[in-house]
């Protein structure tokens, strides 16, 4: 049968280093002469090594790459959700009506300006295929006296 | 010039540089993936965890307070991770049951050397401490791993793992028990 010793716990305080030194040379004088503690110590230092004998394991090599890619996944998810955590408290529902009459005054706004014909509009419909009707647009006068042309003509 | 602390480079983080999380991340990587390795006894559950784990320092960012060494508080959320997924999982087992049998064909080889039965010998011990790690309990398993392979405190892993001083003596102690039990046959060898 295995002896035992009251002790037997304090080995593995040593064995870790939270003894103080005088505790550790207690113990020591105490393992010179405790064959109960003397086996526990074997197999506690024995067991140490077994442990320390599991090879260490390499990452594959596109580990980093995949840990970057979750990074960017985050940092893209951020924005979105921290808008949606602007929103989300009760406090704050207030918000967006707010917010969504400023941004459809600006797209409105925007529109609006963008709806006048600009210089460089006509332009590009003189290069484009209308290049006819805007003549015809553009010598309405012509026509509005057309009669008058040609009383003229038919004078001369 | 003096060696920048951890704990520095997390708040130099936290105030936006990212190559400060980067040198983090590379002095730390290996040891986070074994401690998650030695956990399961999985290199692939090892690195999804481990990559969990720098995602919740990464996420940490601002909000990080220096309340412990960085290697404990980085440690702490391993342990958690590994808790956590121990608990959704079951991998004791699960991983045992395949393990026995990949035993039994490691040592079925038709007259062998001597060197190869060493090497043989080696590898099943290995095996057998790893599948022996993985028998313990989830507490006892991280208290442990953290003593033997990660040289914590008894008062450093009891703030990993929350709890006192003296449940981590009593958790080191039992676990090292259960172990010496689950290798009866190479201490038997052994002696």
């Amino acid at each position: 049968m295995t002896k035992t010793c009251d002790y037997t716990g304090r080995l593995h305080l040593m064995k870790d280093g939270e003894l103080s030194s005088r505790e550790s040379g207690m113990m020591m004088n105490h393992l010179r002469t405790c064959e109960a503690c003397q086996a526990e110590w074997k197999a506690i230092t024995r067991l140490s090594r077994m442990m320390a004998g599991i090879d260490d394991v390499t990452p594959r090599p596109d580990f980093d790459r995949a840990f970057w890619a979750k990074v960017d996944h985050y940092e893209t998810t951020k924005f979105s959700s921290r808008l949606k955590q602007l929103f989300a408290a009760p406090g704050r529902r207030v918000l967006v009506p707010v917010f969504a009459t400023i941004i459809l005054t600006v797209v409105i706004g925007l529109s609006v300006y963008r709806s006048h014909p600009v210089q460089s509009d006509i332009s590009l419909t003189e290069q484009m295929e209308l290049l006819d009707d805007f003549d015809v647009v553009n010598n309405l006068d012509l026509l509005e006296n057309w009669d008058a042309i040609n009383r003229m003509e038919l004078k001369s | 010039m003096e060696k920048e602390t951890d704990i520095e480079l997390m708040l130099r983080f936290g105030k936006g540089d990212v190559d400060a999380f980067q040198r983090l991340y590379q002095s730390y990587r290996n040891r986070i993936i074994n401690y998650c390795y030695r956990f399961f006894s999985d290199a692939g559950v090892a690195e999804e965890l481990s990559q969990e784990v720098f995602m919740k320092v990464y996420k940490t960012g601002s909000r990080y307070r220096p309340e412990a060494e960085f290697s404990t508080w980085i440690f702490k959320i391993a342990t958690n991770v590994c808790l956590n997924e121990l608990r959704k999982k079951r991998y004791r087992s699960i991983i045992l049951s395949i393990d026995d049998n990949e035993g039994k064909r490691a040592l079925d080889v038709a007259d062998p050397s001597p060197e190869t039965v060493t090497r043989l010998t080696e590898r099943e011990t290995k095996k057998q401490v790893m599948a022996a790690i993985r028998s313990l309990a989830g507490k006892q398993r991280a208290a442990l791993l953290l003593r033997e392979y990660q040289g914590f405190s008894y008062s450093e892993i009891a703030s990993q793992l929350q709890c006192s001083e003296s449940s981590v003596k009593s958790l080191i102690f039992r676990g090292r028990d259960n172990l010496k039990k689950a290798l009866q046959r190479e201490f038997r060898e052994e002696s």
